[in-house]
């Protein structure tokens, strides 16, 4: 293998979402305590031994609670990215190969999509069917299917009038191997810069929905929602808004990073 | 004839990433006066740099040396930008191979004419129009009072070329550099173009370097040819002389492996090897790699351009027979 | 002896609709072929020469199945193409393979020679997994490369290397007929002889028939042995490559042939140019389509449109002037 120049900005995302992800599989073995376990009696504790990042306002252990709130991260962003993705990637590809009256119809639906605001359609969304994590990530996939539509369109609009597509069709290979194998791996890299940078923003829209109270529900904890929880302790417990909020941060700078970085070294040709 | 150009190795080089990439080394040539010398060669070779190198339109990364670069008396390397600019265009023009992209496609045609002469004359805006209308009809674009306000989408690819061509000579030029410019143009458009610039060559005693692959085309247009491969001139001779002894082997190559209708269906005969990248230029000969001639001496040694007859120049230890041996 | 015909191809025609700018605007298309009709019979080299946007090309895609026809009947093997059931569709792709022009855009980027090569025999599943591998490393070295090219990828090659390469793809099914669209303009003329020497080795081989579409009249007339001359989408003259040369008949064919520089004649030939341009194919000329540029156009040439006609044998012309 020929050796790559990794930019600076890759390293550091790479280190920030391993960092993450790590915490994601540690919770699903080990947490120090219970996450729904409450201790009145140990309320707001500053950071301390025994609780590395002090309590809530329940005595709940915010180290749990963080770890715990990773996997709803991650859950809500991988599902919302998937479904963005597989829907995205169809239409999208759809649009451009056989282009037309299909791709105007197809597109136009796009556009209307995006003219909702994304997080007011989520509202929208899970006011009129319900709270709950699983409409959250159906509301925030669908609202990412444009992007993705978008990006595969122009990928494959590039790479259509290309004379080894003529010379697959000549061969006999049918449309849909044609859309799958030999035009997507061309369209690959943005999508994969744009599935980390929309991973990035799932995560603060999650974070967001849950903070207006809308998205998980408790006793199930999630960074947003802790947010929203401590913010009316902020000067009693300021590290109990802090944590959570320094880890949405470094959630959606580590995806951006990492998608910028993946978009510099993802071209064979170089 | 006069000596109008005089050009005493030129080497040109790139600064690049992976160091220095050396992409012409010593080459000499002359331009008389009304003649119409030809660099031929394939891609890579050097030839269009070589022209370009001329007039300073190098990319910057480009590293120029030369011994001697005279034009009409006057020392090509030390002149200041100002006189540059006024040489440009002016005594040495230029035309490309892609008039679609050669001409500005939100401007007029007439008015890119119209400029050129303003930039170079002092004349009214009046004598100007006139001028260029003049010269489009002189390079056989008819209804020239409607072209004069067309703008390049309207014109055909032979039409742009005409318009490139009017718009090269208006000056008068002393040199004309034709950087393949006919290889985007059909068959058909391409003898008509050819037939002008010759006519030109002859009205307005206008010196024409002429660059192109194609033999067939050098050998119509160019009293003079130059072989370039690899950035070398490996063979320099008259026309008539190059095309009926070639004496260097790659020139030699070059002429047989163009179908010959006389010699029927047979094989055609094929330079054996690749083209190589400029980076990998070997140490002897350039040619050495796909010579079947070479010996060891051809890879560590490079031959020197030597004459062997009048006017016949070839950069090889050992040339082809010439008749006049 | 008859021979064997491989392919019949009668009154095609093709027109591209061109976007309509305004909505109600009527519907224009531009004529691309116009009434070609001609056969390609079995073993034999067909070249069909004329200038860009003759339409040469777009006859190329249509008997390559890349685009459909708007009128006319293709028979390959003495069955109709446009009859045929998806089913026979793709065993007919299999006897008509293509070769590109450009062998910069002939090959996916993404993926590497061998698997480009083992695609053809995938999609029409042939072979398992190491039979596959075992028919790319033969006919790679059948073209003369050596196994290291199964994983390289395209950029690592040259512009030659990668034409043999799309050669080698296209020959995998072990087809009967190949359209070779332009294969050699893109390619430097020592890199020429190369591809041309490997085409007439591969037909004698495989026995193969050619369609060989370019502009450059040379390389057509070393390859073919028949030739068509195309002009805004009409066949203007056929005959064999010896008829036609010696004794052109068209005026366009005429002009052509004296427009091309050749190294080899030594006398200085008597040009016969052609005036003007090629018309907009949007409105060709009502009679004949070169009647704007001959210099022997005749009153009915204008108006009405010259049948093709055979004027010796095996040798048409579409032409007044031998009515």
């Amino acid at each position: 293998m020929k050796k790559r120049k990794y930019s600076f900005n890759f390293y550091i995302g790479i280190v920030i979402v391993a960092f993450l992800l790590g915490i994601v599989i540690v919770s699903f073995f080990y947490t120090p305590y219970t996450v729904t376990q409450m201790n009145i009696g140990k309320k707001f504790l500053k950071p301390c031994w025994e609780h590395l990042l002090g309590t809530d306002h329940f005595g709940r252990d915010i180290l749990s609670r963080i770890m715990m709130g990773s996997q709803t991260a991650f859950q809500v962003g991988l599902i919302s990215i998937g479904i963005g993705l597989f829907f995205g990637i169809l239409i999208g590809s759809i649009a451009g190969y056989y282009g037309g009256i299909v791709d105007e119809i197809l597109m136009r639906i796009m556009d209307a999509v995006i003219a909702f605001p994304g997080l007011l359609f989520a509202l929208m969304f899970v006011a009129v069917l319900g709270q709950g994590i699983v409409n959250t990530m159906i509301a925030l996939g669908i609202m990412s299917i444009p992007q993705f539509a978008r990006i595969t369109r122009s990928g494959f609009l590039q790479v259509k009038p290309l004379k080894y597509i003529d010379m697959a069709k000549s061969i006999g290979v049918s449309n849909f191997r044609i859309m799958m194998v030999h035009i997507l791996p061309n369209v690959i890299s943005p999508l994969i810069v744009a599935c980390s940078m929309g991973f990035a923003s799932a995560v603060l829209a999650e974070a967001g929905l849950s903070y207006l109270g809308l998205g998980v529900q408790p006793p199930n904890p999630s960074w947003g929602r802790m947010l929203s929880e401590s913010q009316m302790y902020l000067l009693k417990a300021p590290t109990y808004s802090i944590v959570p909020g320094i880890f949405i941060t470094l959630s959606v700078l580590g995806f951006n990073l990492l998608g910028d970085g993946i978009s510099a070294i993802r071209d064979p040709r170089k | 004839m006069n000596q109008l150009l005089d050009v005493k190795d030129l080497s040109i080089a790139f600064e690049t990433n992976e160091g220095l990439l050396k992409a012409v080394s010593n080459v000499s040539f002359q331009l008389h006066e009304n003649a119409i010398l030809g660099i031929v060669g394939e891609s890579g070779c050097g030839k269009s740099i070589t022209a370009m190198s001329l007039i300073n339109l190098l990319p910057s990364n480009a590293i120029v040396s030369s011994n001697q670069m005279l034009f009409n008396g006057m020392d090509l390397r030390s002149i200041d930008k100002n006189k540059l600019y006024e040489i440009r265009g002016k005594d040495i023009a230029i035309i490309f191979q892609e008039p679609m992209t050669s001409l500005n496609p939100l401007m007029k045609v007439g008015q890119q004419i119209t400029e050129m002469i303003r930039l170079h004359e002092n004349s009214t805006l009046k004598e100007a129009k006139q001028k260029t209308q003049w010269m489009m009809k002189k390079v056989g674009l008819s209804n020239v009072k409607k072209l004069y306000h067309s703008y390049t989408h309207e014109l055909s690819g032979g039409m742009l070329q005409r318009v490139m061509i009017a718009m090269a000579m208006i000056c008068q030029p002393k040199i004309l550099i034709a950087d393949e410019p006919t290889t985007a143009l059909d068959v058909t458009i391409q003898a008509q173009i050819l037939e002008l610039m010759k006519q030109l060559n002859k009205e307005n005693h206008t010196s024409i370097i002429f660059i192109s692959h194609d033999l067939g085309v050098i050998k119509e247009m160019c009293t003079e040819v130059m072989v370039m491969y690899l950035g070398y001139c490996v063979e320099k001779a008259d026309t008539s002389v190059l095309l009926k002894h070639p004496a260097h082997p790659y020139t030699y190559g070059l002429l047989q492996s163009i179908p010959n209708p006389k010699k029927g269906k047979s094989r055609l005969y094929a330079i054996p090897g690749r083209i190589l990248k400029l980076s990998e230029r070997p140490k002897g000969c350039p040619f050495c790699t796909r010579c079947k001639r070479a010996t060891e001496k051809c890879r560590t040694q490079l031959p020197e351009l030597q004459e062997i007859s009048t006017n016949h120049f070839v950069r090889c230890f050992y040339p082809l027979d010439h008749p006049q041996n | 002896m008859e021979k064997e015909i491989l392919l019949e191809v009668k009154d095609l025609k093709k027109v591209f609709k061109t976007p309509k700018s305004k909505l109600f605007e009527k519907q224009s298309g531009v004529r691309a072929i116009h009434e070609v009709s001609f056969k390609i019979y079995k073993g034999e080299t067909f070249g069909l020469v004329g200038e860009s946007g003759c339409g040469k090309s777009t006859l190329g895609n249509i008997i390559g199945g890349l685009i459909p026809p708007s009128e006319g009947i293709i028979t390959f093997e003495n069955k109709s193409i446009s009859t045929l059931d998806k089913k026979e569709a793709k065993s007919l792709s299999r006897n008509i393979q293509m070769i590109f022009q450009d062998p910069y855009s002939c090959l996916n980027p993404r993926k590497k020679i061998g698997w480009i090569l083992e695609e053809p025999l995938r999609v029409h599943h042939i072979g398992t997994k190491k039979e596959l591998r075992r028919t790319v490393y033969e006919m790679l070295h059948e073209v003369g490369f050596d196994k290291s090219y199964y994983n390289r990828y395209p950029h690592e090659l040259s512009g030659g290397q990668r034409q043999r390469i799309g050669i080698v793809c296209s020959l995998m099914l072990h087809p009967k007929l190949i359209i070779a669209d332009e294969p050699v303009s893109a390619l430097d003329v020592s890199v020429q002889a190369t591809i041309l020497n490997l085409l007439k080795d591969l037909q004698e081989k495989y026995q193969l028939t050619y369609l060989f579409i370019s502009h450059d009249l040379n390389v057509v007339e070393y390859m073919s042995d028949r030739i068509g001359v195309m002009y805004l989408g009409q066949l203007v003259e056929l005959g064999r490559v010896e008829d036609l040369y010696n004794n052109p008949l068209h005026p366009y064919t005429r002009s052509l042939i004296s427009a091309v520089p050749n190294v080899y004649d030594d006398k200085y030939k008597n040009k016969t140019s052609l005036k003007g341009e090629v018309p907009n194919a949007m409105h060709p000329p009502a009679g004949c389509p070169l009647c704007t540029r001959c210099p022997e156009c005749m009153n009915q040439c204008k108006t009405i449109q010259p049948p093709l006609i055979e004027i010796e044998h095996e040798h048409y012309v579409r032409c007044h002037k031998y009515l």
